[in-house]
């Protein structure tokens, strides 16, 4: 038999083509299967968002509506037992007895006073009061019951033009502050806290800082990744939720947390 | 002794010894497949083509079932049931990965015809003795379309695995790698099915390349069927 290199070289022609087209035909059905593969990734991390959003949303309605019965039982009923309890007091006459007469002026004072904290409680608690008077005046509101404390010294700044968001989000925002403002008392040991709160075109910058402990051997900007189930958690989401973002920085010089909002 | 060894090597040079590559890449396969029955029933199938094809190779190194002109009748009679067990045993296959009309109603419809073709083919060169045309007639035009069917559900899956609304990592998807095996082998191997008969009388060179060609093929798909069980995953789109 003799050889046809012709032929040969026709027939791996042939062959190598028909290869070569099966080899394109799978490489095709595999770039478009990660195409989908990407585009339902992508929707499956849209959908997952969402339903978190709205878990969150429903958990802040929740919460809110919480906070507000306390508000409503503190401001109708502690509030109104403790005005009567004042007025009866005051109502009281001790007959020149001088000891009875400075205990029933100390005993109003007390009550004056629990009825002011009462007040402050439960207008931090209302979200309504967000909405009358704007996120600055519930800052200032919660500022000043940290300066009360005589422990702190709160400096706190506004930048740029005020804009007014919808209450709904201007609440939030209210609460990651009263979040980040409980943890400084509670765990920071700081006595200098420094909020800055600033308008720009596309949205609020807030910085809440301290000069507190930090996060002791948790430097850096991780500390909410080693902080599962915390507070932390809480104020993040609460962001993302917002569509915006959040961050902390922690070192042994204080913390500082960053939040950013769109409007 | 040495005749035997000539009888192999003479074997083996008729693919010009790519048995070396074949014969590793079914026994491996073999191995993977009992080693994962127990736990994977869905597998069977497979297991059988396997074993289908190692003895229709143990088979073919006996001299009556080697290809030469006198023995052809025996040779092709022995292709073309193999032919038939492995559409069958896809089929089954395919039954369980597939979802399409093509694989549940027409599939099983050809495995009459081509039994029938199978009965005739043996009537006729036994009984009748025309094994000389019906030999030259059948085999190769059977293969063919058995192998043009088995790529068509090949298709099919691919089909399916777009459309499908569940993404999977398609690497660890054992089906994969079993269609995509079976669709190379099938597809590149049918024009030297059709043309193998002239190629065999008048341009052996040419014939002994192809055949070559097959047995790379043939392994691959068997190393496909590997990587699929492998995955340890169920045998779905």
């Amino acid at each position: 038999m003799q050889k046809t290199p012709d032929d040969i070289i026709i027939f791996l022609l042939v062959t190598t083509s028909i290869i070569l087209v099966m080899a394109g035909f799978v490489i095709t059905i595999v770039l478009l299967y990660r195409k989908k593969q990407i585009s339902y990734q992508k929707d499956i991390d849209h959908i997952k968002t969402e339903y978190e959003k709205a878990i969150l949303n429903t958990q802040l309605e929740i919460q809110e509506q919480t906070f507000r019965n306390i508000s409503k039982e503190i401001h109708d009923n502690i509030g109104m037992s403790l005005t009567l309890a004042k007025l009866n007091l005051n109502m009281l006459k001790p007959d020149g007895n001088e000891y009875v007469s400075q205990k029933i002026d100390s005993s109003v004072d007390l009550i004056s006073k629990a009825i002011n904290d009462l007040t402050d409680i439960s207008k931090s608690l209302n979200s309504d009061f967000i909405a009358e008077y704007g996120l600055i005046n519930a800052l200032e509101q919660e500022i000043g019951k940290v300066r009360n404390t005589g422990f702190y010294t709160v400096r706190f700044e506004i930048d740029g033009e005020t804009t007014f968001m919808n209450s709904q989000k201007e609440l939030i925002i209210f609460r990651i502050v009263q979040e980040a403002l409980n943890n400084i008392l509670k765990h920071a040991q700081a006595d200098a806290i420094h909020i800055r709160l600033s308008y720009h075109s596309n949205g609020i910058y807030l910085d809440i800082s301290d000069n507190g402990k930090g996060f002791p051997g948790e430097e850096g900007a991780d500390v909410i990744d080693k902080r599962k189930g915390s507070g932390l958690i809480n104020m993040k989401n609460r962001a993302l939720m917002l569509g915006g973002t959040w961050n902390i920085e922690t070192s042994a010089n204080g913390t500082i947390i960053k939040l950013t909002v769109p409007y | 002794m040495s005749e035997a060894l000539a009888t192999l090597l003479n074997r083996m040079s008729q693919s010009d010894y790519l048995d070396l590559f074949l014969w590793p890449c079914i026994i491996i396969a073999l191995c993977i497949e009992i080693r994962f029955l127990r736990e994977t029933k869905a597998i069977l199938p497979l297991f059988l083509y396997t074993v289908a094809t190692f003895l229709f190779y143990i088979i073919s190194y006996i001299p009556v079932f080697r290809r030469q002109a006198s023995t052809d009748f025996f040779f092709e009679g022995l292709n073309i049931s193999f032919a038939l067990i492995e559409y069958s045993l896809f089929y089954f296959y395919f039954k369980r990965v597939l979802s399409s009309i093509f694989t549940k109603v027409f599939m099983p419809y050809f495995i009459i015809p081509f039994t029938l073709t199978i009965a005739i083919y043996y009537y006729r060169g036994i009984f009748i003795s025309d094994a000389d045309i019906i030999v030259k007639k059948i085999p190769d035009f059977f293969i063919s379309l058995e192998l043009l069917l088995l790529a068509i559900p090949c298709f099919i899956y691919y089909y399916e695995l777009l459309k499908m609304k569940r993404m999977t990592n398609l690497t660890a998807n054992p089906s994969f790698w079993i269609v995509t095996g079976l669709l190379f082998y099938s597809i590149t191997i049918i024009p030297f099915f059709i043309i193998s008969r002239e190629l065999q009388h008048s341009k052996e060179t040419l014939y002994r390349a192809a055949y070559a060609l097959h047995y790379i093929l043939f392994g691959f798909l068997f190393l496909a069927i590997t990587r699929a069980i492998l995955c340890k995953k169920p045998l779905t789109t």
